[in-house]
């Protein structure tokens, strides 16, 4: 069993112009991403790499195809199964941290696992752990707007972690950094994934980060050629 | 409950000042709403009190042509009777030197004005009983009478009166005031005076003006059927609301009025409560949507933004009825010095009350609130069945 596999996925938006009919953005696309390995997707911007990454995560759904995660298919599952097949299985990283403001860096981590029923003193010391191991353990009664960039995007791969989830998610996650910051983020998100025995879709055009990763995918044409293999 | 959903209230509810504004307007309706029940609630019983121990006692036992009034015996209903008085009296015009008043005429024994009677009147310039002590028979008046008429003790004053036999003439009678007193429900007072009873059947002598007036004992004050069945035949009994219909009547439709309008204005802040959900998910969508996008269902998402507007519903409505219950508990104070400041009106109105809180009516509207409130939250709510994550990336 895969954590995410993608068969025949065909995606179609409305196009914004009227009477302008769909426009196709990924066709008949299969992908397989197997467990404790990084999986990078490239391409140019519009190519539809993270429409792929939201359909794999189950944020959007297929016009055609199926996304089968962990063994269930996404499509059999009502709002409150799926949300909870996302909560336990995939953790997500964003560009944009995608941090609730009114939490500290240690509640934002803890969220997941909150979320799952997991009662807060029995999940903050492995928020914490996580904390140190990103050298964010002064900063974990901040709230995201004292934090810098960085910093909140280590929030972030912890937050993604937090659930021990099988398969993390990852959206140009170095995108809004400088470029140490980004060296750093890019490193300890590898070495997290790799140490924890995770499984990672990194989306991204960045060429050199994506060929730290096991297998290297090229977006074009609607469709995705293998670029590297481990 | 689950973890995220209190820990998303608590934040919402210690940082949310929209929340903040909630609770403080929850409080302020409901602070007024619960003066005004106790207001009401205790001015009707203060009333009702005034009626039974001044005018009409508990009871009253009216001769109706069969036994004779003088056979009644109280002794036999010792635990049900805390007093039996007889009473003799009627109607007449009430003459001073600048003014004329109508009055009801009470003729009434020594030891009429026992200890439960004592704490409804402060009486003023006579012993309590108002036995004559001269040709010229004593009269105790209220005082907003003698500041009607322009009198005080010493000074004397006509009544004419009306005759309850038609064989009789019309004739005016010369009386000393010898007492004043105030019950504090001016618009009673004014309708009463107090003469001796032996006088009294002199000027009323018809059998029908004599009555008896029966005060029950506590534990039947709520029982009065019961005392007038175990009275037995033989007499005429009513109970004080039957011989007060009118008055009765208009307490019933006041409190059921009174109860109507606070309802209705606890519809509306409940219906608030609703539209500062649904501002609250305006303002939060982006966090719903990173919520929903890191594993939350919509039914949680729902439960933790209930639990923050329906927590500062629930705190706000405690508040508001702890202060409620702090001015309503001293309501006297406050009337009688609004009254004192030149608030004339109030004089209307029964300023010396024991003050009832009405439990069941408070509860009544609280829980009307909290109802109200859970239902229009609950439908305010549905609407973040709209916010996705993919939101997100798209709109937000």
């Amino acid at each position: 069993m895969h954590p995410i596999e993608l068969v025949s996925i065909t995606k179609r938006f409305r196009a914004a112009e009227k009477g302008s009919g769909e426009i196709t953005i990924l066709q008949d696309l299969d992908l397989v991403i197997e467990q404790g390995k990084s999986t990078a997707i490239i391409g140019r911007s519009g190519s539809g790499k993270s429409t792929l990454l939201h359909i794999a995560g189950g944020l959007d759904s297929p016009s055609e195809g199926r996304v089968i995660c962990s063994g269930t298919d996404f499509a059999t599952l009502d709002d409150r199964k799926r949300s909870e097949l996302r909560n336990r299985h995939i953790g997500f990283i964003f560009q944009a941290n995608l941090l609730l403001e009114d939490f500290t860096a240690l509640e934002n981590i803890m969220a997941p696992a909150l979320i799952n029923g997991v009662r807060a003193k029995d999940c903050r010391d492995r928020a914490v752990e996580l904390l140190e191991r990103l050298g964010l353990a002064d900063r974990m009664n901040h709230i995201p707007g004292k934090l810098s960039g960085g910093e909140k995007q280590r929030v972030a791969i912890c937050r993604a972690l937090m659930n021990r989830p099988e398969v993390i998610l990852a959206d140009e996650p170095t995108g809004a950094l400088d470029e140490e910051n980004a060296s750093d983020v890019e490193n300890l998100l590898l070495d997290l994934v790799r140490e924890e025995g995770r499984s990672l879709l990194l989306v991204t055009h960045n060429q050199e980060f994506a060929y730290k990763c096991d297998n290297v995918y090229l977006l074009r044409n609607r469709n995705l050629t293998l670029e590297k293999e481990a | 409950m689950n973890p995220f959903v209190l820990t998303w209230s608590r934040k919402r509810v210690l940082k949310r000042g929209r929340l903040t504004s909630c609770l403080i307007l929850i409080a302020l309706v409901m602070a007024p709403l619960v003066c005004a029940l106790i207001f009401s609630d205790s001015m009707m019983a203060g009333i009702t009190s005034k009626y039974i121990y001044l005018s009409d006692g508990h009871l009253q036992v009216n001769w109706n042509g069969g036994r004779d009034l003088s056979d009644f015996d109280p002794e036999q209903y010792g635990s049900m009777l805390y007093s039996c008085d007889e009473v003799t009296g009627g109607y007449a015009l009430m003459y001073s030197a600048t003014g004329t008043t109508n009055i009801m005429v009470k003729g009434v024994g020594e030891g009429y004005f026992n200890s439960r009677r004592m704490e409804q009147v402060t009486i003023t310039g006579a012993e309590t009983d108002v036995a004559s002590t001269s040709n010229i028979k004593g009269i105790m008046i209220s005082r907003s009478t003698a500041e009607e008429l322009k009198v005080g003790i010493g000074d004397r004053v006509a009544l004419m009166i009306v005759p309850d036999d038609v064989d009789k003439v019309l004739r005016p009678v010369l009386c000393r005031i010898d007492g004043i007193f105030w019950s504090g429900y001016d618009q009673l007072d004014s309708l009463l005076c107090f003469i001796d009873l032996d006088y009294a059947g002199t000027l009323y002598a018809a059998p029908g003006s004599t009555c008896l007036e029966l005060l029950v004992t506590p534990e039947y004050m709520e029982k009065l059927d019961d005392v007038v069945e175990a009275l037995g035949s033989g007499y005429d009994i009513t109970r004080w609301d039957q011989h007060n219909v009118s008055v009765y009547e208009n307490f019933v439709t006041s409190r059921q009025m009174i109860l109507i309008i606070l309802l209705l204005v606890v519809v509306v802040a409940a219906f608030y409560t609703a539209s500062v959900a649904q501002q609250m998910i305006q303002d939060d969508m982006q966090d719903i949507a990173i919520t929903k996008l890191i594993g939350a269902s919509d039914s949680l998402v729902r439960r933790s933004a209930f639990l923050s507007v329906y927590t500062v519903t629930f705190i706000g409505m405690l508040l508001g009825i702890g202060l409620g219950l702090i001015i309503g508990l001293n309501l006297g104070p406050i009337l009688t010095w609004l009254s004192s400041m030149g608030l004339k009106s109030l004089s209307f109105y029964l300023l010396d009350f024991d003050i009832t809180v009405p439990w069941l009516q408070i509860l009544l509207i609280s829980a009307s609130l909290l109802v109200i409130s859970y239902v229009s939250i609950q439908i305010s709510l549905v609407k973040t069945r709209r916010i996705t994550p993919i939101r997100l990336f798209t709109e937000l």
